[in-house]
Formats: structure tokens, sequence, C-alpha cells
């Protein structure tokens, strides 16, 4: 035989992948047992449920160094202002609506934002535009609007969709804190949901099956997955 | 399509002496696409201990990967008889071989990853690229690691498979490792 480097550089390649696999079957398999855990924890409520879960036994998170830089409590996202970040790096920012019955998050990268309004049942709404020059203007499917200032560091204005109405004052969040969305399709099922994640670690979120909204599953913000019906879909971070 | 009958006689040159590594590249890649496809993905998989997480892991050796892909544009070129302002060292065959061989084998774990925790997207538009950059790269790459070992190639098969290869891997990280690093970042 000749030439047998190429033919063993296959080889080599292959025998990795098959240990890689083994490796993330049973690193997925950990994981879904962990993720039952998580999921309850946030769902009680209590207040450091989204700061304390991520770091549970296995690495496959992408906050294993965010932990620091969650706010400890609602209280402190006073002195958020960040001063000027880089342009082109992310932006999220989160907060409820005056009065309390939704939240808002808005993602903001250059001048560009995408914003979701949400109550955690079955009103969401999802908006796109501009936000050139510390002004935001957004418009959503059903002719839903955003429109709002920022103003040292937050971001106050007001939103309407569906007929209702909200004005509110958002600020900078961390994360695991922010905004994220999921599409797919599973099992023929259409899937499109929104979480907001809260610097308390709190959850609100909307999950439609082919067009009909309900108060979405709890989302893993260390591995970014969402169990939907036993199965886990992937969900991203919005990114304008 | 033309049969090509000549293909199985040991001792043929030419075109037809690919026509193997074609079907199995092909093959490759189909299957990847296939699997990443139907495989319902499960979000997880292996982390490397260092990084900030998955993402970060990922685009970081998907960057080393495309160093190295760089290091073969570059020493192909000179084992061509390109670039000929520079001296030409007796071992550039080494270096173009053991480049890539480490850009192969970093890919890899990479592509586990995608392949297992993410799947074949088509979601928006730098997601289906990406995916089908992933399945281009590695069915190239199998059909010229096979072509290797055929005589008697015409001359041009070896560059077109290797720029299939890099454009597929530079393609790659550009859609993912790029855009990574200006969302979130340059951050281990």
């Amino acid at each position: 035989m000749k030439h047998l480097g190429p033919l063993a550089t296959l080889l080599a390649g292959g025998a990795l992948a098959a240990t890689v696999g083994g490796l993330s079957v049973r690193a997925a398999s950990q994981d879904s047992a962990n993720t039952t855990a998580a999921g309850q924890a946030v769902t009680a409520g209590g207040s450091t449920a989204g700061t304390g879960t991520p770091g549970t036994g296995n690495g496959a998170g992408t906050s294993g160094a965010t932990p620091a830089g969650v706010a400890p409590s609602p209280s402190s996202p006073e002195q958020g202002a960040a001063a000027s970040p880089p342009p082109n790096i992310k932006r999220d920012y989160a907060g409820y609506t005056r009065g309390g019955a939704a939240t808002l998050a808005i993602a903001v990268r250059g001048d560009k934002a995408i914003a979701y309004l949400c109550d955690g049942k079955v009103v969401e709404s999802w908006l796109r535009g501009s936000a050139a020059e510390g002004k935001f203007t957004l418009s959503g499917k059903n002719g839903a609007r955003l429109t709002a200032y920022d103003k040292n560091g937050k971001i106050t204005g007001s939103v309407s969709a569906r007929g209702l109405s909200f004005d509110f004052t958002v600020v900078v969040v961390k994360r695991p804190s922010g905004l994220y969305r999921l599409t797919a399709e599973v099992r023929g099922a259409r899937l499109d949901g929104g979480w907001i994640v809260m610097p308390d670690g709190r959850q609100i979120g909307v999950l439609d099956t082919n067009g009909t909204p309900r108060p979405a599953p709890s989302l893993n913000t260390s591995t970014g997955q969402v169990n939907v019906n036993g199965e886990n879909v992937p969900a991203q971070e919005v990114q304008p | 399509m033309t049969t090509t009958p000549r293909a199985a006689r040991p001792g043929t040159t030419g075109a037809a002496l690919l026509l193997g590594p074609l079907l199995v590249g092909a093959a490759v890649a189909i299957a990847l696409g296939v699997y990443g496809r139907l495989h319902t993905p499960t979000g997880v998989a292996v982390n490397l201990a260092g990084f900030s997480g998955a993402q970060a892991a990922k685009a970081w050796l998907a960057s080393v990967s495309a160093l190295f892909a760089v290091v073969q544009l570059i020493s192909a070129l000179k084992m061509y008889g390109k670039l000929s302002f520079l001296p030409t060292p007796s071992w550039i065959g080494v270096v173009h071989r053991w480049s890539g061989r480490i850009a192969f084998l970093v890919a890899v774990p990479v592509a586990v990853h995608c392949l297992y925790a993410l799947g074949f997207q088509s979601a928006e538009p730098r997601v289906l690229i990406h995916s089908l950059l992933g399945c281009l790269f590695f069915g190239a790459f199998t059909t010229k690691m096979l072509a290797l070992r055929k005589d008697g190639l015409p001359g041009w098969s070896l560059p077109l498979l290797g720029g299939a290869a890099f454009t597929g891997l530079i393609g790659l990280w550009l859609t993912a490792s790029f855009w990574f690093f200006s969302t979130s970042g340059v951050h281990l």
C-alpha cells in the first residue's frame, strides 16, 4: 500500500469525532438531568435562582464567566449606566412596563435594535428598527410601535401593540439576562418563542406553537436550550 | 452525467480517477447534512475548560483551524511554484501536510459540537450558509485526502479540491467565529 498518510489523517479525524461525540452524548444526558432541577429553581421565584444555577456540574454553559457581573438584586440596576460601550458590541436592556403588567427587552447593536414586549401569558410582540443617535423608532406586526430615548444609559419611552399601550424604562442587563428567541420546527410543529431573562433570574416568555401562544417553558440560560414537550430545542440570544 | 468505464481499470489516468474520491466525498457531505437536519439538536455537548462557554471555545478552535488553513494556502502556492519571490525550503511539503492535519483535526471537535448540539439550520442566511459550508468542507476534505492516494490525476485536481476545502473553512470561520467575535467581543 502506498500513500497511507491521507488515509491515516481521515481515520484520525473519524476517531476524534467519535470520541468527542461520545463525550457529548454523556454531557447531554447529564445536562438533561440538571435542566429539570434548574427549571424548577427558576420558576420557584427565588431571587438568586438566575445567578446560582448556571455553574452546576457540567461546563457546557455560555455563562461561566458572567455570574459575577449579574446584578445581585432588582434594586441595583440604577447604577447600571455603562459609560459609552463600543458601538459594535450588543447591549441588552430589560425591565417592566409601568404598572408591571408586561416586560420589555431591547437588544441594541450600533444603530439597530430589536425589542420584545411580553406579558408571559399571551401578549407578545417583536419590534425592529433604528436606534440611531439615542432615538429608538421600532415597529412590528399589526401596527406595533415603539418610540423611546436613551437617557443616561436607560431607555425610556412607550410601546403599543395589540391595542394596548405601555410606558417603560429599561436598563442595561448583563448575560445571562437579556433577550432570547427560539424559532424551530419540531415534528411538524412550528415553534416561535421569546424569553426575557431579568437580572433576578426571572424569565418572562411566550411560546407560539403553530401560532397559538402559551406561557413559555423555562429556558436554561447556561445551555441556551428549552425543553419543549420532552425535546431539547436551542434558543438563541437575539442579535440585531 | 456521462459514464466513465475507465475508472474501474487500474493504471488509468485522468479525471476518471477522481470519480471514486468524489463519490465518497459527496456521500460524506450529504450524510453530515442529513444527520444534522434529522437529529434533534441537544443544545449541549462536551466543553473545553478555560473558556467562558461552548461558543467561545468553538470560535477560538475554528480560528486556530483557519490560521493553519492560511498556512495551507501559502505552502500550496509555494509548492506549485507561485510566490517565486520567496525561497522554497526543502521542508515545504512537511509544512503543508502537517498544517493540513492540524487544521482538520482542530476543526473536527467544532463540527461535532455544531452537528450534535445545533444541527443543520436554515432559519437565517448566515446559519444556512454556515450549515452548507460545513457539509462542503468535510466533503471536499475527504475527497482531497482520497484523491491524494491516486497517481496520474490531472494537474488541476489537487488545487481545485484544496481550494474548495480552503474556501469552505474560511467561509465557516467568517460565518461563525468572525460573527461571534464581532457580536460578543473578542474574549476567551
